[in-house]
């Protein structure tokens, strides 16, 4: 069994979850990264993402919100993370996730999410029929546009970043998405 | 005439009765927000230390981000926020503020520093605009019962112009909650970042922790993308937090002042009533007293007079009638 450490998401609303784990994962701007007991000091930022974290055997982690996530002992729970920080202490063995916006799977709005993602692509499609029919006249920062981690804190209104959100978010709860 | 005098009292009785219903069911109201108010303050702490502690070990070891931290030495142009409430009946909570903020502006004026507006409450949009100030952009429906979006929508309003340069420096008015017994109205800056202690920083995170290695914490992070990237995207992110927090703090400020002066408003009512009912009840004694004494006084006229006069006409009649 795999040293246990302390995980906690954390929103500006409330601490969404604290629990010990054994790892997490999520993405960053250079890809794919989990966290095990011990990590030493790190701080990054997270891009959208599932983040999915392995729950210690015997300890059952402990949100406001019981039942949601399936937050069973020694079992995973998966938050759709919209854009945050981490902060890994290696002192402390402890994994903080800060996030403007984060939902545990259980807690997210699956209709909605689809609803969301289908007006986000439909207004993309449409966005990028009339950028090539007008060129690049009226899209100046078209060449720029924020990507990654970028795009998630810095342009957070643009409609690829809220069909990203909506994607993340079905990931989350567990529905596939074509992609 | 004396009966008017009565009415009339009763009427404003009644009248300051149902003010007094008023006021105290806005007591109630507020007195009952001011608990959830606090507990959002609470509840926002952990990810605004959080945003804090990563933010100073960041800057720490961030090169080159001078315009980002630290008191500018050159300040013209300044963003100014002041957050005050929707409504009134709250005593002094919009008038301190906004005379504080009125007042900084001046004396900022004097020095030669221009000023940009972005408030938020709807008692800022009067007392600015009849003092002729031009407000750039005004928030209303907030303070009542704030949510992250608000402070999301305030904070692009501000982070925007002063990364590109368009102010020197990103200011805030507003009332500070420290308990529910006491609450002040504080000038903070916001942007560029004031200068954070990194090590101060995380241990203020880290109490309950044996942060042995306190003194070379900053040295041995790993950062993702490298500090000066990472403080470009955190800066946003800081001002939202503080913003949020500063906002919850003002609802929490006018939650409390609000039940503050409903309370005095309340037991006002019932003072003024208390007077009004005794002279009220004077009043109507008097009148009483006055109709009493009329009575009296008719009867005993009719006694005086009545006796002599009823026999003589009725012995003049039975005298006529035999005769």
């Amino acid at each position: 069994m795999a040293t246990p450490f302390h995980v906690e998401i954390v929103t500006p609303e409330r601490i969404l979850f604290a629990g010990e784990a054994e790892e997490v994962s999520m993405r960053t701007e250079e890809g794919e990264i989990a966290f095990l007991a011990h990590h030493e000091d790190f701080i990054g930022a997270i891009d959208m993402s599932v983040v999915r974290i392995t729950l210690a055997e015997g300890t059952a982690g402990s949100t406001p919100s019981p039942g949601h996530g399936g937050a069973e002992t020694g079992g995973e729970i998966r938050a759709a993370v919209l854009g945050g920080f981490v902060d890994v202490d290696q002192d402390a063995n402890s994994v903080r996730i800060l996030a403007g916006v984060a939902e545990l799977a259980g807690d997210i709005d699956v209709d909605r999410a689809r609803r969301a993602l289908e007006a986000a692509e439909s207004a993309v499609g449409a966005q990028t029929s009339t950028s090539t029919g007008t060129d690049t006249a009226g899209e100046p920062a078209s060449g720029a546009r924020p990507t990654g981690v970028m795009l998630a804190m810095l342009a957070p209104d643009s409609v690829e970043a809220a069909a990203r959100r909506a994607r993340i978010r079905l990931q989350a709860a567990g529905v596939s998405v074509t992609p | 005439m004396a009966g008017g005098q009565e009415r009339e009292l009763r009427r404003r009785i009644r009248s300051v009765e149902s003010t007094k219903k008023i006021t105290r069911a806005f007591e109630l109201i507020a007195a009952s927000q001011i608990a959830r108010a606090q507990g959002r303050i609470a509840g926002a702490r952990p990810y605004v230390e959080g945003i804090e502690k990563v933010l100073a070990t960041t800057a720490s070891e961030a090169t080159g981000a001078s315009r980002l931290i630290g008191t500018p030495e050159h300040v013209e142009r300044v963003l100014l926020v002041v957050m005050v409430a929707d409504r009134g009946l709250c005593g002094g909570y919009n008038s301190i503020a906004l005379r504080t903020a009125d007042r900084l502006m001046r004396a900022g004026e004097a020095e030669g520093r221009e000023y940009r507006l972005v408030t938020v409450g709807r008692k800022a949009i009067s007392y600015f605009r009849f003092r002729g100030r031009e407000i750039h952009r005004s928030f209303i429906q907030m303070t009542n019962r704030p949510v992250f979006d608000d402070a999301r929508a305030v904070a692009a309003e501000v982070v925007a112009p002063f990364l590109d340069g368009e102010v020197d420096v990103v200011q805030l008015v507003s009332w500070r909650f420290r308990s529910a017994g006491i609450q002040t109205v504080g000038t903070r800056q916001i942007l560029p970042l004031p200068p954070l202690e990194p090590n101060q920083g995380a241990s203020d995170v880290e109490a309950g922790n044996a942060s042995a290695s306190g003194t070379d914490a900053g040295g041995f992070y790993d950062f993702e993308p490298a500090p000066e990237d990472l403080l470009q995207l955190l800066v946003p992110q800081y001002a939202e937090a503080i913003l949020y927090q500063a906002l919850l703090e003002a609802s929490a400020s006018e939650h409390t002042a609000r039940q503050r002066a409903m309370k005095a408003a309340t037991e006002n009512a019932e003072d003024f009533i208390t007077t009004l009912r005794r002279v009220m009840n004077r009043v109507r004694q008097d009148a009483v007293t006055t109709e009493i004494m009329e009575i009296v006084g008719g009867a005993e006229a009719l006694r005086q007079a009545g006796p002599t006069g009823y026999v003589d006409i009725d012995a003049e009649h039975t005298e006529e009638q035999i005769a």
